[in-house]
């Protein structure tokens, strides 16, 4: 899953806050913290938002449900999309610095002409001959 | 009258689709610097390409300007 999937989800479902509520699994006690519940269907038709493989994967040791359990497939906590959030940050910061420093891709097909150039006017070189061209 | 925990889910959809929307700005800076192109074309282009495939073509220029960003874009895309 990507951002790019869970930023689709976000803007084209309606959603509801949901508060926090505890529910016993395997006899244990298992909080979910408070989020937001979306009416997003995914493309296999499950109420479903897509989130990361490593949240996933702590919400399913947590709370040691199938992975299709509907309760919290389809809420995004608040406390991961603090997550989301300083790992965008964390991405775009990133970007804006690596957009300081870069420069134009066509500055090596100019390079790749340059040499073309250098290695035709050199005066060991015998450029090969085109035979003239024929009218038929 | 909205009560306080619905303001707060507008708040924190608000926040998230904020810091997405910055993100493909920055990408988008990138792409202009790094193929170069003029107004029209910058225009044109980003009004035709989704975010993936700019994140592609991306990755093909880090390796034709052989510069290594980690795994920025794949964050982007395939973040887990």
């Amino acid at each position: 899953m990507s951002f790019h999937n869970v930023r689709n989800a976000v803007a084209h479902s309606s959603f509801n806050p949901v508060p926090p509520f505890d529910r016993v699994e395997d006899g244990k006690k298992v909080h979910y913290g408070a989020g937001i519940e979306f009416s997003y269907i995914d493309p296999k038709g499950k109420l479903k938002v897509p989130t990361t493989k490593q949240l996933r994967n702590r919400k399913q040791k947590k709370s040691k449900q199938p992975s299709d359990h509907p309760i919290d497939e389809a809420i995004i906590t608040y406390f991961e999309f603090d997550e989301y959030d300083a790992q965008l940050r964390k991405i775009m910061q990133t970007l804006v610095e690596i957009g300081e420093t870069i420069t134009p891709i066509n500055e090596g097909i100019n390079f790749t002409r340059d040499v073309a150039k250098i290695v035709a006017s050199s005066d060991n070189i015998i450029p090969f001959v085109k035979p003239p061209k024929r009218d038929w | 009258m909205v009560s306080k925990s619905r303001e707060k889910a507008w708040r924190y959809v608000g926040r998230f689709m904020d810091a997405f929307a910055s993100v493909e700005a920055a990408v988008d800076n990138i792409f202009e610097i790094m193929f170069n192109l003029n107004a029209t074309s910058l225009l044109l282009l980003l009004g035709t390409l989704d975010l993936r495939k700019k994140v592609k073509l991306l990755e093909l220029g880090f390796e034709q300007l052989e510069i290594s960003v980690g795994d920025t874009l794949n964050r982007i895309n395939e973040f887990s």
